[in-house]
């Protein structure tokens, strides 16, 4: 190339630069588009305003025990819930039971949010940025964070024993994983569940001091010293447990280290931790005023010629029917209050029978809105509650046993008989000998045949049979109750039907009262070598709610008890006590979880699901008893399946036997 | 036209008159085409003065020259210009060549013009001519006519039916993988390319290899569209006139079965899943309905005929005039388009709901010399359209027609004695669970919408030679906008809906239930309005510069240029969405050539766009090529006759792609928190104190930068015989995709994240070759021939994918193509329970005896996810050919295009076409071939019978994987030319016709559509135009 090409060509550079000279300084500007003031994540920090968000944030991810569809209260045998082809459409503790449960797409995972559950590792990162930044926050006071911070802690504990309830050794997570984190932090191993639960315990005691005594009505709901303390109890009652406590079962179930997950020796010691927490938690309540409920209102007007007869029985009755629904009572401890506007996938509306076209005293609507009659309960919840003795009906001398499916009719009304029956059951009305006799928490809990549903601010006297007052309607298409027997528990006598201001609304309980007692009477028994009378005052004090007699003097019975004294063993009172809790805390998901911790689960949730038959329209065609599902529980269910992709991601992971 | 005539007749008498007086040398001559065939109108021009005249009718001229030496200029479109001394001859025979050659020597590249013969980079120039078709969209033409672009199209609605195109198939898998779009210079979108006329269009480039996009740093990776609209040229005006009429009609309209058929066949699908069921339709409706007692009671209705025309009418129109003088030259077009769709209109409303698509476009480029040394260039489009349709659109009335059945109601009810009087129609339905049932006739005419949508683009050029400081220095400042707007308002009527509430058969009197007397409402309500707008802002600053010196040629070229596009309309309250999209850049190109024989070429970006943060703003995109003429070397004058033109080229480079999100979601290096999103809680008394809590719907990551392509290229130029009448070229080609803008999988649950990070991991590769033969020869003055054919292959696959490490290598992405099906392997239809029972369990919901039976792949005892394997070819075609011959005699022509698709596949969407769910009716081939107890075929076209979707059976499975490959006859069409008389110079007169017929081994729907079996069908027509030149 010659020299003038050279020469041109610098003189062609030097433009170049001069014009580029002139362009390029406002480059950066010209490309700076983005306004500062865009929301970070320490504004939601900044002030106390922005930080209830995040407060709100970590209370969120409480599992939703009011949701029938993702609710954990479906899991075990009580319930028959939305008879839905769709599978995307039934209850997801429903599919559990049938045995659909897999380690690709988790029912109900908590792991990892899968199919209805929320996603609790998610919870714990969030309650780690929680306690992280809530000092950050400029408008609160020192306490006032202090407090925020240990409601966080308690949080970050009680979803981390949430896992360890589910899936017994976890990935415990004590700081936040940031962006940059080595592959040892990002990819850790399960921890033995000893250690979980040291952690988790630790987490509370270190919370507790923190909290305040008893949170205000403003914010009820929220964590305080009562609540902490309560399940504090609990936790160390899993603990405890035998499902916990040397469980041999997974004696084979070994770390890479090649020590097995779960303590191998028993250790009485543990129930001593429980009984402990107990004592403590039931001190702090009732320091509080917390305690069980009993029911001082005015009746309702269609039942007070019957209170009025009847007074006793019918003060009972009112004591367990608004025991739940009536709104932060006494007796609650801690109960899920974040009930959505929709409401619609509440058990209450779930629950509630639509009003019949007869009743319009007060204002009802026949609409089936939010009365979708869609649950039912089993009719082994029907048969585990007690006689009117206070023993369950085979162990019940006076009970015929054998004839209680045999139909019969009640005493009619100007039957002396009767008077005793009033406000429970209609008079003259063909039922089953089941129905008769029994103890209130029946009556309460149920609405059957020939007894009454309050709700809709009515009495609607039930019958369950087709077409007729609680029973399937064609016309409501696929909302009918499926077993012929439904659940008043968790519907309040005013709630009515058509639009969720309708719905009264009340905390779905968590924890209560009555949970303490019987948890002290188990952590007792379980630690004496046999059982004294303070265990025998301590079940007494929920029985004479329920209006039964006390557990000493009709176990002691000959005439009554089929096996005489069966309370003055260690055994036998063990297996009084779960019975007691399943007719206290039915429905409440309390069974599934007792069955669980004492490895009975296998035995009991693989039986048939039976109902009545509810397109029956009289007493012979309705009473005759049919399976709607044949539930299965394998010994790999007690531990709930990881979701396969977290093991392919993790291979530091080990899944819970049985699950591949 | 006169006027303007008239003028310039009189502006070259005043010039002729003033060279009166000076030398006057008499010249008379002819001048000819090739073939000797005299050409009217042709310009010639004396050199270095004003002076000069054009051929008459017969092609001669009379011209007065001032001397011996002076150059005449003859000039006419279409033809190479000519050059002729005077000298001493009196008479001039002047015999001008066409000027196809003259085209394609001269080829639009990136910010400029190059040589061909000097060209290495791979860029595809394409007739206008080719992409003439008779629908009024210019995307549809693309398929199989252009190397190195692969396009389908899925949906015949007018309005809406722009076809999909990737230059050299899709090469990532990140947001953006079509290409860009450059209409002289500015960047558009595909609407403003589709609704191009090709009229308008004087060059048509594909740029796909570095060199020639990564002067386009930031957008260029996908390849680019260059177009450029004409100029006008020197000369008296021209007009050209050109008038389409054509008759469009559906390719193919699915079948349905007839009511009783339908009646029966669902009766069966209740019985055949659940024996207990009651039949649905009565034995006596189905008796009633055959022998056609009353329509209004048993109705069969046919619902596409009852909405659907078989065809419709639409017409085109576009006019041009082009000419200039010394100051100015101009060529202005307007054009006009008026497409109907096929819906009926019920003349009980008197608005049209039927679609109707008036186009009127305006274009004017106007260049001006305003001094010898300075060109101003401005050009401007408006383009005007106003849609007129039915409240849903025609795709949405399509659907419910797929999704009604003939015998549940009518579409209109006759008034019965109570309704004698009512003023409103009295439209069919009925209940379904207490809903009521789509009357798609009443969705159809219950309103109507107008659209309005305008585009205005203005761009400025302003051309300064520099020769002063050197030869050949040019400096150019260029500006560009354009606004594009659209208001909608829909306006709709409540319809009543009746059904049959008593009937009584001995009078045939029937009663009518009003079912939504209070809902309805017969008087057109409120307006839906919605407006929506864009603005778009470009300028440029180019400074070139190119010499010869002996043996050298130098080019050297570098352009500033800033762009911003703004959103000026719509509902948005995103705060990232109404912030400009704006890039920034410097680019520049070296060229070098040695003799004509060796080449060598320097091409760099230097790009910023507004999506990156920090240093990650700016990228750098640098490019290579090299070139070997090898025909031009002195050693091969021998091989001349053979092998007329050889050439080797081969480039590398680096180019970039900034679109790794839409407008809202662009900004991945910030975080994206929204508050009161996510994580709500009530606590409190009466449940009242409540928070929305929070959500990290994106972790942020500053680091986020370019998506990044390495291009290598390799191409041969092959012209072969004397003449070159048969022209090979072929590229192949590699693009090494890295830095693809994709979500890191690998993060446990137990980090708790509640989104994932992203990160630019993502990596692919494509490879393929393009190219084309044309040959094309005139044997005679009556008789040519030309023939092309093109052929593009491109395959690609994910190199990296931030996958899980799943443990089956089936489920692996990487490796496998980027559109690859998956599915389920379907072994055949469950015989019977026992078979089911000894199977794996197939988790996908209740599955009976004629369902699908699956394959375990992973031996794992359950049918799920896991057993999914890639299947068949991917959706976009690896292969797209095309091939055509033209042929005239004398004034005849006649010409046909075949254009093909290969290696691509697709799934039937069985849940689409699943009958019975919602009551919808049955396709005739699912009647003809499915699974029953009668005649249980394990391999049935379909499975056994049902309502609802049967998921088992919906799953992408090998059970509907179906071959997408077809040939079809894209084009066919014969004119004839004829001859000018008085003012008109000639004309053309043409008929052809557009998707004639495909072969294809799917017979159910046109295999283009593919999965859309059921959307709005692709066209047919049958177009006449008539062409006038004056």
């Amino acid at each position: 190339m010659n020299k003038r090409f050279l020469e041109i060509l610098m003189r062609r550079l030097l433009v170049i630069s001069i014009c580029l000279s002139i362009f390029l300084p406002s480059c950066s500007d010209f490309l700076d588009i983005v306004p500062d003031n865009t929301v970070t994540l320490d504004d939601v920090f900044s002030t106390k305003e922005q930080a209830w968000n995040a407060l709100s944030k970590i209370y969120s991810s409480l599992p939703p025990v009011n949701d029938h569809l993702r609710s954990e209260y479906g899991l075990g045998d009580e319930y028959r819930v939305y008879l839905q082809n769709r599978y995307d459409q039934r209850s997801v503790a429903d599919l559990i039971n049938a045995g659909n449960q897999s380690v690709n797409d988790p029912l109900l995972g908590l792991w990892s949010g899968t199919r209805g559950a929320k996603n609790l590792y998610r919870a714990l990162y969030d309650t780690n940025l929680f306690i992280e930044n809530i000092d950050n926050v400029k408008n609160m006071m020192d306490i006032e964070k202090a407090d925020w911070k240990a409601q966080a802690k308690f949080l970050h504990a009680y979803y981390t024993f949430l896992l360890v309830q589910h899936y017994g050794p976890i990935v415990i997570v004590d700081k936040m994983i940031s962006a940059d984190a080595t592959d040892e932090e990002m990819y850790p191993r399960r921890r033995k569940v000893e250690e979980c639960f040291q952690y988790i315990i630790g987490l509370i005691d270190e919370a507790i001091p923190d909290l305040r005594e008893r949170a205000n009505s403003d914010v009820y709901g929220q964590v305080d010293k009562v609540v902490a303390k309560s399940i504090k109890a609990r936790i160390l009652l899993f603990r405890a447990s035998p499902f916990f406590n040397g469980n041999t079962d997974y004696n084979n179930f070994l770390d890479i280290d090649g020590e097995p997950f779960f303590s191998q020796e028993y250790d009485k010691q543990k129930w001593k931790d429980a009984l402990d927490a107990t004592n403590e938690a039931i001190k702090i309540c009732v320091e509080n005023k917390v305690d069980l409920y009993t029911f001082d209102g005015n009746v309702y007007s269609y039942d007070r010629i019957d209170y009025q007869s009847n007074k006793n029985m019918m003060q009972t009755y009112y004591d367990l029917r608004m025991l739940i629904v009536d709104p932060w009572n006494s007796e609650s401890i801690w109960g899920y209050s974040s009930l959505s506007e929709a409401g619609g996938e509440q058990w209450q509306a779930m629950m509630n029978i639509p009003l019949p076209e007869n009743y319009d005293s007060f204002g009802g609507s026949y609409d089936t809105h939010l009365s979708y009659n869609s649950t039912g309960a089993t009719l082994a919840v029907a048969e585990r509650y007690y006689t009117n003795n206070g023993l369950p009906m085979n162990e019940d001398l006076s009970y015929n046993y054998l004839s209680r499916y045999d139909i019969t009719t009640t005493p009619i009304e100007t039957d002396a008989e009767f008077d005793k029956l009033r406000g429970v059951l209609q008079p003259g009305y063909e039922v089953v000998e089941l129905y008769k006799n029994r103890e209130m928490r029946f009556y309460a809990n149920l609405g059957i045949t020939g007894g009454y549903f309050r709700s809709h601010s009515n009495r609607i006297a039930t019958s369950m049979f087709a077409e007729q007052p609680g029973g399937k309607y064609a016309k409501f298409g696929l909302q009918f109750n499926p077993t012929g027997i439904s659940i008043q528990k968790f519907v309040h006598p005013d709630t009515k039907a058509g639009h969720y201001e309708r719905l009264v609304k009340f905390p779905y309980p968590l924890m209560r009262m009555a949970d303490l007692y019987l948890m002290k009477a188990e952590a007792l028994t379980q630690y004496l070598d046999k059982p004294t009378q303070e265990v025998y005052d301590a079940i007494n004090n929920v029985r004479r709610r329920a209006g039964i007699p006390d557990v000493e003097e009709v176990w002691s019975n000959p005439q009554l008890a089929k096996t005489v004294n069966k309370h003055k063993t260690k055994e036998g009172m063990l297996e009084i006590i779960l019975r007691e809790r399943d007719n206290e805390f039915a429905f409440e998901g309390l069974r599934f979880w007792d069955a669980h911790r004492y490895k009975k689960a296998l035995t009991e949730f693989s039986k048939p699901n039976v109902g009545w038959d509810n397109s029956g329209s009289d007493a012979e065609s309705f009473f005759v008893r049919t399976v709607y599902q044949q539930n299965k529980f394998f010994m790999k269910n007690y531990l709930w399946p990881i979701d396969q992709k977290e093991l392919t991601i993790n291979k530091n992971l080990i899944q819970n036997p049985g699950w591949y | 036209m006169n006027r303007c005539k008239v003028i310039l007749i009189y502006l070259f008498l005043y010039f002729s008159s003033l060279t009166l007086l000076s030398q006057d040398i008499q010249l008379t001559g002819k001048v000819t085409d090739d073939f000797d065939e005299t050409l009217p109108g042709v310009t010639v021009a004396i050199r270095g003065t004003s002076l000069g005249t054009s051929t008459d009718i017969n092609g001669e001229f009379n011209l007065t020259v001032p001397s011996d030496t002076s150059v005449l200029i003859f000039s006419y479109i279409g033809y190479k210009t000519e050059e002729i001394k005077v000298g001493k001859s009196r008479i001039i025979t002047v015999r001008m060549k066409e000027a196809e050659q003259e085209l394609d020597e001269v080829v639009v590249v990136a910010f400029g013009k190059q040589k061909k013969t000097s060209m290495i980079s791979s860029i595809e120039t394409i007739n206008t001519k080719d992409l003439r078709v008779p629908g009024s969209n210019l995307t549809s033409a693309f398929a199989g006519k252009i190397p190195g672009v692969i396009s389908y199209q899925t949906t015949g609605e007018p309005g809406n039916d722009n076809a999909q195109f990737f230059v050299r198939g899709v090469t990532t898998f990140g947001y953006k993988s079509d290409p860009l779009i450059l209409i002289d210079g500015f960047e558009s979108t595909s609407n403003d390319l589709a609704r191009l006329h090709p009229d308008d269009i004087s060059a048509f480039s594909i740029l796909k290899d570095a060199t020639a996009t990564s002067m386009y740093g930031p957008r260029g990776a996908n390849g680019i569209i260059l177009v450029t609209t004409k100029d006008g040229e020197e000369g008296p005006v021209k007009i050209n006139v050109r008038l389409d009429t054509r008759v469009t009609t559906p390719t193919r309209m699915n079948e349905f079965i007839d009511g009783t058929s339908f009646m029966r066949m669902y009766n069966e699908a209740l019985l055949t899943r659940l024996s207990t069921s009651e039949p649905y339709y009565s034995e006596q409706k189905i008796q009633a309905t055959e022998n056609g007692v009353n329509p209004m009671i048993y109705p069969n209705v046919q619902w596409l005929d009852e909405i659907f025309k078989s065809h419709t009418t639409n017409t085109k129109a576009n006019l041009n005039l082009s000419g200039g003088g010394k100051v100015a030259k101009y060529y202005v077009a307007a054009g006009y388009d008026h497409e109907t769709g096929l819906l009926n209109v019920d003349d009980r409303s008197n608005f049209n709901s039927n679609i109707s698509v008036n186009r009127f476009s305006v274009r004017s480029n106007v260049v001006f010399n305003l001094t010898k040394t300075t060109i101003f260039d401005t050009r401007i489009y408006g383009r005007f359209t106003s849609y007129n349709g039915p409240y849903r659109t025609a795709t949405e009335i399509y659907d419910m027609i797929m999704r009604s059945n003939p015998v549940d109601f009518p579409a209109i009810y006759e008034p019965d004695e109570g309704n004698r009087y009512t003023n409103h129609t009295l439209f069919g339905s009925s209940f379904d669970g207490g809903a009521i049932m789509t009357n798609p006739y009443a969705q159809m005419v219950m309103g109507y919408q107008n659209k309005d949508e305008n585009t205005i683009t203005a761009m400025a050029t302003l051309n300064q030679k520099l020769d002063f400081i050197t030869e050949n220095l040019n400096i150019q400042a260029k500006a560009s906008a354009t606004t594009w707007s659209s208001y909608t308002a829909k306006r709709s009527y409540s319809p009543y809906y009746y059904t049959i509430d008593s009937y009584d058969p001995v009078s045939n009197k029937y009663k009518l239930y009003g079912m939504n007397a209070s809902s309805g409402r017969a008087f057109l309500g409120g307006v839906e309005p919605y407006r929506d707008a864009t603005n778009h802002y470009y300028f440029e600053g180019r400074l070139s510069w190119d010499r010869k010196f002996d043996k050298h040629s130098i080019g050297l070229m570098t352009v500033l240029t800033a762009e911003q596009s703004l959103l000026t309309g719509g509902n948005s309250s995103n705060i990232f969405e109404t912030l400009p999209e704006r890039n920034l850049g410097n680019s520049g190109r070296f060229t070098y050539d040695y003799d004509d024989r060796y080449f060598l070429e320097l091409v760099y970006g230097y790009n910023g766009s507004e999506k990156f943060a920090g240093k990650n703003k700016f990228g750098f995109f640098p490019s290579v090529g090299g070139g070997w003429l090898v025909s031009n070397e002195p050693y091969w004058e021998s091989m001349k006759n053979a092998i007329s033109l050889l050439k080797l080229k081969f480039t590398y480079g680096r180019v970039g792609n900034d679109a790794i999100a839409g407008r809202a979601g662009r900004f991945w290096f910030l975080s994206d928190i929204s508050v009161n999103g996510g994580g709500p809680f009530t606590w409190g008394k009466s449940f009242q104190t409540s928070y929305g809590g929070y959500n990290v719907n994106r972790i942020a990551n500053p680091d986020l930068t370019w998506e990044i392509a390495d291009k290598i290229n390799l191409g041969l130029e092959a012209g072969f015989f004397k003449d070159e009448s048969l022209k090979l070229t072929v590229d192949f080609f590699k693009d090494y995709r890295s830095n693809i803008y994709s979500i890191r999988s690998n993060i446990p649950s137990t980090a708790g994240w509640s989104s994932l990070p992203s990160g630019n991991t993502g990596k692919a590769e494509s490879k393929g070759i393009d190219g084309s033969i044309d040959f094309q020869r005139s044997f005679n003055k009556d008789f040519w021939l030309t023939s092309r054919f093109n052929f593009t292959y491109s395959t690609n696959k994910y190199t990296f994918l931030d996958e899980l490490d799943y443990p089956y290598d089936y489920l692996k992405h990487t490796g496998k193509p980027i559109n690859q099906l998956y599915g389920l392997i379907a072994e055949r239809l469950f015989v019977d329970q026992s078979e089911i029972d000894n199977s794996p369990r197939q988790d996908f919901g209740i599955y009976m005896a004629g369902d699908i039976k699956y394959k375990d792949m992973n031996n794992d005892g359950i049918i799920n996810d896991y057993d999914v394997v890639p299947m068949g070819f991917p959706r976009v075609p690896e292969i797209q050919y095309g091939f055509g011959i033209s042929t005239g005699y004398k004034k005849m022509d006649f010409s046909f295009f075949f254009q093909g698709n290969a290696r691509t596949s697709f799934f039937i969407d069985a849940a689409a076409i699943t009958p019975f769910v919602g009551k919808r009716n049955a396709l005739s081939f699912i009647a003809d071939s499915y699974w029953s107890e009668l005649n249980p075929d394990p391999h049935a076209f379909f499975p056994r019978l049902s309502t609802s979707v049967i998921q088992n059976n919906s799953r992408a499975s090998s059970w509907w994987l179906r071959n997408g490959s077809f040939l079809r006859l894209k084009m066919l069409e014969t004119g004839y030319n004829f001859d000018g008389y008085k003012m008109l110079n000639g004309g053309r007169i043409y008929f052809n016709c557009e998707n004639v017929f495909v072969l294809s081994p799917f017979k159910y729907w046109d295999p283009e559509v593919g999965s859309n079996g059921l959307n709005y069908p692709l066209n047919r027509s049958f177009n006449v135009g008539l062409q006038l030149f004056f």
